[in-house]
């Protein structure tokens, strides 16, 4: 299994572990009702922990790895586009997982900031991954 | 790769393209950077869940999974299932930005017919698996790497 793949899976499976984790806190039963508004606010964060911690990069990881060869010569293709998507992506999920219940909280420039900062990381490294498995899509 | 696979794979990829743009956009909205849009949650889920995922998940399945009997059955089918299910996952994704529920309702329908016959071509290719691997004599690896 490549290097870039092992890295995307593992953290996937770190995400895995971190979403159900923070599923067990989201549930728990209270009566209080900050604690059940903070379980409110991080309900979006779990949804895009498991869709895109998770299963979407356990997708990429492994489409790395098993989607056709580019070519003999380079049978990873132009795999610069998939490394530098690995760190875009995930910056963009931790920093999701703070800032997106935050401005639900508060209208901090600050917040606001890093949250758009999030989906730009996100779009950026979903981007590159699609056009970089596309070049890998070989029919014969 | 099946030509069938190759252009559901590819559709796939421009799914997830445009569910992400469109989860962009809901994260901007709701950083109060971008205006929002009805509608367009629903168009998200749908375009990365079913448009990306489960179409990727079908026809990578379609490409990967063991032959019956050394082939591969007609890729008609295989076309039929694939168009269905991804203009189910635009009516839906559409009816929801545009409010016309019974445009949702089809693509449901759409998206069921297509799945349906998905999994109705795939399932003989499941136990071709389960046949394959209970006739190998224990310790014996059936498939190459």
């Amino acid at each position: 299994m490549p290097k870039l793949s092992r890295w995307y899976v593992k953290t996937a499976l770190g995400y895995l572990a971190l979403a159900l984790l923070l599923g067990v806190a989201l549930v728990w039963p209270t009566e209080t009702a900050g604690w059940r508004v903070w379980q409110g606010l991080f309900w979006p964060v779990w949804i895009h922990l498991l869709t895109v911690g998770w299963l979407t990069q356990l997708i990429f990881g492994v489409a790395f790895w098993l989607f056709p060869r580019h070519s003999r010569m380079r049978p990873y293709g132009p795999q610069q586009l998939a490394w530098t998507a690995y760190p875009l992506l995930n910056a963009g999920i931790l920093l999701r997982l703070f800032a997106e219940p935050a401005i639900a909280w508060t209208a901090s420039p600050l917040w606001r900031g890093l949250a758009g900062l999030s989906a730009a990381f996100q779009w950026v490294a979903g981007t590159l991954m699609a056009v970089y498995l596309w070049t890998r899509v070989k029919q014969r | 790769m099946p030509r069938v696979s190759y252009w559901m794979v590819r559709l796939a990829l421009v799914h997830l393209f445009l569910g992400f743009t469109v989860g962009a956009w809901l994260l901007l909205y709701k950083a109060q950077w971008l205006a929002g849009i009805p509608g367009l949650r629903a168009l998200h889920v749908e375009l990365v869940l079913l448009g990306f995922m489960v179409q990727l998940a079908v026809s990578v399945a379609w490409w990967i999974l063991p032959r019956v009997r050394g082939e591969r059955p007609a890729d008609q089918g295989a076309w039929i299932a694939g168009v269905l299910f991804t203009l189910g996952v635009w009516f839906v994704g559409l009816g929801a930005v545009g409010s016309i529920p019974k445009l949702q309702w089809a693509g449901r329908i759409l998206e069921l017919m297509g799945l349906m016959g998905w999994a109705r071509l795939l399932w003989p290719r499941i136990l071709a698996a389960n046949r394959h691997h209970a006739a190998q004599p224990e310790g014996t690896s059936s498939e190459a790497p």
